[in-house]
């Protein structure tokens, strides 16, 4: 999403309405804390956690950043297309008996979804929560791994 | 070992290209202590050092690697992590304590209690 935002800036001509529109977004940015309430974190939610996919062949392999997460916050579902993540926020919103004096860790809950190059076997799929790491193994279907086709003499 | 014949072309490798990052922290209190948090993924307790020096508290660590397969999609990849922090005066050194869990490092920063208001009884002279 990030790359999405900087190549469009760099698109548009400078002229006097994007100046304006400039200065409206920073008059915006400075109200909204006091209209909405959010923090920072809150309002950071949507995209997920950053996952990488791996391909080894056999299966496909996520390993996304999830720290501060427990096993009963993660939910995994999964159809013959794809897979769907989806956690309850952190709890970390100042823990029980604390004020909170900084907060840059975001505990906002996400749902987000992957689909996959081809056809996976829904049933095979195995996650693993090891140091704030969530690793996926996601095996593909029978008839999409890659098969060995002999070659014979004719 | 990394200058045999058949290991060459890793000379030609270049030099760790991991960032040095700091990590997101939550730093929480109230009047017992200070509750720092910080988000390190994927990292272990051998790859992470927690050093005071005189008031300053320095966090390092290093994440471990990506699995050696082939990538479809990277979205993140392993960093070192570095941040240092100064440490309130109102804080025991020696009592300090941290404990990783789950990618995250809790840090708890006792506070002596010289900070709290004290009733100082009056006496009838």
């Amino acid at each position: 999403m990030a790359f999405w935002l900087r190549t469009h800036n760099n698109r548009r001509a400078h002229n006097d309405f994007d100046a304006f529109m400039g200065h409206f977004g920073a008059l915006l940015r400075e109200l909204e804390p006091a209209l909405t309430h959010q923090s920072p974190a809150e309002t950071r939610r949507g995209f997920g956690p950053k996952a990488n996919l791996f391909d080894d062949g056999d299966n496909y392999v996520i390993r996304a950043a999830v720290p501060g997460l427990k096993t009963e916050d993660i939910h995994l579902s999964a159809h013959h297309e794809g897979l769907t993540l989806k956690a309850e926020s952190s709890a970390d919103t100042a823990p029980e008996g604390y004020s909170a004096h900084r907060q840059e860790r975001a505990s906002a809950a996400f749902s987000r979804s992957f689909a996959f190059p081809t056809r996976i076997d829904a049933d095979k799929i195995e996650a693993v929560l090891r140091h704030g790491i969530l690793h996926i193994t996601v095996p593909k279907a029978a008839a999409e791994k890659p098969r060995q086709i002999q070659v014979r003499v004719g | 070992m990394n200058n045999t014949p058949e290991n060459n072309h890793e000379a030609l490798k270049p030099l760790s290209n991991r960032p040095t990052v700091a990590p997101r922290v939550d730093v929480y209190q109230n009047d017992k202590e200070y509750l720092l948090l910080a988000d390190l993924p994927g990292v272990t307790q051998d790859n992470l050092s927690v050093e005071i020096e005189k008031r300053t508290l320095t966090l390092e660590a290093t994440m471990a690697d990506l699995p050696e397969l082939e990538a479809v999609e990277l979205q993140w990849r392993p960093v070192d992590f570095r941040r240092t922090f100064a440490i309130p005066n109102d804080v025991e050194t020696d009592a300090i304590g941290a404990k990783l869990l789950d990618g995250v490092l809790r840090v708890h920063l006792p506070r002596t209690q010289a900070h709290l208001p004290r009733k100082i009884q009056v006496s009838m002279a």
